[in-house]
């Protein structure tokens, strides 16, 4: 069990996607300015990471290693456009908000990474999980810097709209730009912060034992 | 390598793996696509179950990506459930660096747009600014409307933070009440600036041009502010030479200690320049020179002479367009009985009007061109058929055809014979005009009395006092 | 004229890939440490943009639309972007091996660029905004994909040199790394937001 603890912990905190890996930049920056968008295009990189993260476990055995490369790529892209397909269907909402930013999840190193760094290693249970947390890390990053984009930047909340004072700035690039340049420092300061302090209880506790033993 | 070891190598393994992989996804996505797939139909009625919150019955039409000055019709649709109303789906140009396509409900009653039912966004490319576009601001089309009003963000058709993204979807609404109104319904735009040069320097809805005493134009321009000047309003005569001769400010809005110089503003900087004056300082696109380079324009109140210059420049360049939208016969008598787009006159120095007329044809008489003098006691001075219209074997009669029976010619003289109406009295009447030829004749009779009784329109009662002051 | 000019400003000032779209945020971050790196990944991905828009865009509308597989395009297009990749490095190694050292390292990394992916998905969709009333063509196509690839090198190249820069400066320690160039990147980003109002 421990071992999808730590899965989980990674995926959400200390291998945080978006704020420890710094990949899926590209739809993090180019959405963050709507909360809708955002948690949208999390959702749906969290799904098809878990997908893509189960197949390719599955398939590991079966897919050669010269190939896995261009194999992945063409597992991602069929479950892109799928998802695509899906959303234009059902979410249409959802759908134009995420404009041309769908189709390039296909690209988006998230799930490449995951692949070929986690999935064609371990089984399909794991994978899953691994696939689950990362995207919820993910999502859960996006979806605050797009509440803080759109907040401060429109004055609103989901689309809902809630104080007349805003920075416009906030809500275009250049303003996500510097609220995720911003997250990622607080986040990796806050994160290293508790590690330190977990690091000076622990060793405090075993000077304390060794101390207790001598005694 | 054989064929067996080549089944048994690596390479192969790779390529069907690859290829099952390809192959299974493609079957995949195809049944998917099968499935999922969003028809046009389906689009349309999303689009249209957005705008009225139910399912409406629609006629299609034929239209596709309609190019309109402001804007592009990319589709319209007559919806038949709300009593032929029309929905048009319109991208208004002029944004903020892009363009906003609006579904634009236009009402229709009794042949005629009454009003705009309802404006939604349906996308935006380029805009940053559109979460300041509000609802209201869309509502505000519906309640504004007035029978043929143009939406411009200087009537407060504007969102104070985002004018330019609201210049863009005014542009849109615009395009579809335009594009209704022409395409639809037939009615002709009635934009009379429309083949105009230099229309962006001046408010179309305020300026007029009329035609001047001296057979130029006289320009009424209500001037676009420009930088730090207000709206100007001049005054232009363009002479027939194409320069100016007339040239008067009659509101200025230049701001506080940026006064327009006074040989701008009494128009004598003007007088006798050419439109070719005006583009050698400011270009062929009269674009402002700015406020550092040592041009005319550089008076100290830089930007409102550069709108006068604007302004000259406008009546200067549109003299030929002017004249030809011009309506010389306006509030004239009997034009039933000319070819307006064909004749014309002139007012000469004696203070008499000469008319060169093309006259209508009437029953076996084709067209004729009469020139006319009609002299200041109004009588005829002058009669001369330069095309006669008489057809074989009814020749004019020949006190006809050289004039002389016209010459000294009252207005009463002729209803005497025709009555008030001009009413063709038939052949069989003994009348003047029964002269073997009574169809040409009559239409010549006809030339006259519109010749005589026009001649206080063509010379106005103020001009001949002021003339005889002289 | 007026439609090149109207392709040239837009994808190289208002609609810049980088401050604009967002797209190849990858390479801008973690490739602009040093200029001449910039500048040949700039250079890379140009190269690469256009010759898969040259074949993208022709695929796409000669074959994909007719045979109404139009939903394939992203399997298609990042198949085909992965091969030119491919075989651009073997080219290049084989025909100039400085070239290879100087670009060469760069393609691997290329594939997964949201740029080129990016640019093949714009040109086959509408772009009414920025081509105005001319109709989308392969020409106008390229011309936007090797334009839009020039803006790209340009971002990259001034980032890299505020890059360079910064290293002169002490930075606090948590904002070391990503989230002081990220916060380099809003200026410039601020800045190019300026180009919008020319236009």
């Amino acid at each position: 069990m421990n071992k999808y603890k730590k899965i989980t912990l990674d995926g959400l905190i200390f291998q945080n996607p978006t704020f420890m890996l710094v990949l899926g930049t590209c739809p993090t920056l180019g959405l963050i300015n709507s909360a809708f968008s955002s948690m949208g295009m999390g959702l749906t990189v969290l799904v098809i990471l878990t997908l893509s993260n189960v197949l390719i476990s599955l398939l590991r055995k079966v897919i050669p290693n010269e190939v896995r490369i261009p194999c992945y790529i063409v597992i991602i892209a069929t479950l892109v456009t799928f998802a695509r397909m899906f959303l234009e269907k059902f979410l249409p909402d959802l759908y134009d908000s995420l404009g041309g930013f769908l189709a390039l999840i296909v690209v988006n190193c998230i799930i490449l990474g995951r692949a070929e760094a986690f999935a064609n290693k371990h089984n399909v249970a794991e994978a899953a999980v691994d696939g689950i947390s990362q995207g919820l890390g993910f999502t859960l990053a996006l979806t605050v810097m797009g509440i803080i984009c759109e907040f401060f930047g429109k004055g609103s909340l989901f689309g809902y709209a809630i104080m007349d004072f805003k920075i416009a700035m906030l809500a275009t690039p250049a303003g996500a730009f510097l609220v995720y340049g911003i997250s990622i420092a607080v986040f990796v300061y806050v994160v290293d912060g508790v590690q330190r302090m977990l690091r000076v209880k622990a060793n405090k506790l075993a000077r304390e034992n060794m101390l207790k033993e001598a005694a | 390598m054989t064929a067996k070891e080549f089944f048994k190598s690596t390479s192969f393994k790779c390529i069907v793996a690859l290829l099952s992989i390809l192959l299974v996804c493609g079957i995949f996505l195809t049944i998917m696509h099968g499935l999922l797939e969003v028809t046009a139909e389906e689009k349309l009625a999303r689009a249209i179950n957005k705008i009225y919150g139910k399912n409406v019955t629609t006629e299609v039409s034929d239209i596709k990506n309609k190019e309109l000055d402001l804007a592009t019709i990319e589709e319209a649709y007559c919806v038949t459930s709300e009593g032929g109303n029309y929905l048009v789906k319109s991208t208004g140009k002029g944004g903020f660096a892009g363009t906003v396509t609006c579904w634009v409900v236009v009402e229709i009653k009794d042949n005629n747009v009454s009003g705009i039912g309802k404006v939604t966004i349906d996308s935006y490319v380029g805009e940053t600014q559109m979460a300041e576009i509000k609802q209201s601001f869309l509502d505000s089309f519906s309640t504004g409307y007035k029978d043929g009003i143009y939406y411009t963000t200087d009537d407060g058709f504007k969102v104070s933070s985002s004018t330019k993204s609201s210049n863009a979807i005014c542009n849109a609404v615009n395009g579809a009440l335009q594009y209704v109104k022409t395409e639809k319904l037939g009615m002709e735009t009635n934009d009379i600036f429309k083949d105009f040069a230099y229309t962006q320097f001046i408010d179309k809805k305020s300026t007029t041009f009329k035609l001047s005493k001296d057979g130029g134009i006289t320009y009424n321009i209500t001037a676009n502010g420009y930088g730090y000047a207000d709206k100007f309003e001049i005054e232009i005569t363009v002479s027939k030479d194409k320069t100016i001769s007339a040239y008067k400010v009659t509101k200025d809005g230049s701001s506080g200690g940026y006064e327009t110089p006074e040989n701008i503003v009494n128009g004598e900087k003007f007088i006798g320049k050419k439109l070719e004056d005006i583009t050698a300082i400011l270009g062929e696109g009269l674009e402002y020179p700015g406020d550092d380079l040592n041009t005319e324009i550089n008076t100290g109140s830089s930007n409102s002479t550069y709108v006068c210059y604007a302004a000259a420049a406008f009546a200067l360049a549109n003299y030929d367009v002017a004249l030809a939208n011009i309506d010389m016969f306006e509030n004239f008598e009997y034009v039933k009985f000319i070819n307006k787009s064909k004749s014309k006159y002139v007012v000469n120095d004696d203070l008499s009007v000469t008319y060169t007329l093309n006259v209508n044809s009437y029953g076996y008489t084709d067209k004729f061109e009469i020139e006319i003098t009609v002299s200041k006691d109004n009588t005829i001075s002058d009669f001369k058929i330069t095309k006669d219209g008489t057809t074989d074997p009814y020749e004019t009669p020949a006190n006809i055809a050289n004039g002389k029976k016209f010459i000294g010619m009252k207005l009463e003289d002729i209803t005497a014979v025709l009555g008030e109406g001009l009413e063709y009295p038939g052949d069989d009447k003994n009348t003047e005009i029964n002269t073997g030829a009574s169809n040409s004749t009559y239409v010549c009779y006809t030339a006259a009395a519109f010749a005589l009784a026009n001649y206080d329109n063509c010379v106005p009662a103020e001009s001949e006092g002021g003339n005889a002051n002289e | 004229m007026g439609t090149f000019i109207a392709i040239v400003l837009a994808a190289v000032l208002t609609n810049n890939f980088i401050t604009a779209k967002t797209y190849g945020i990858c390479p801008f971050l973690g490739v602009s440490k040093k200029t001449s790196s910039a500048a040949g990944m700039g250079i890379a991905v140009t190269l690469v943009m256009v010759l898969a828009t040259l074949v993208t865009y022709p695929i796409y509308m000669y074959v994909m639309v007719p045979l109404k597989i139009e939903f394939l395009e992203i399997i298609f297009f990042i198949f085909i972007i992965a091969s030119l990749v491919q075989m651009l490095e073997k080219i290049i190694q084989k025909v100039s091996p400085t070239l290879y050292g100087a670009m060469g390292i760069y393609l691997p990394l290329i594939t997964t660029n949201c740029a080129v992916l990016g640019v093949t998905e714009l040109v086959i969709g509408d772009m009414s905004a920025i081509i105005g009333t001319a109709s989308m063509n392969i020409g106008w196509a390229v011309l936007y994909a090797l334009f839009a690839g020039l803006g790209f090198t340009l971002v990259m190249i001034i980032m890299s040199g505020m890059r360079e820069k910064l290293n002169y400066y002490k930075t606090p320690k948590a904002l070391a790394g990503f989230p002081i160039a990220m916060v380099t990147a809003c200026f410039i980003c601020m800045a190019f937001m300026v180009f919008t109002y020319i236009v």
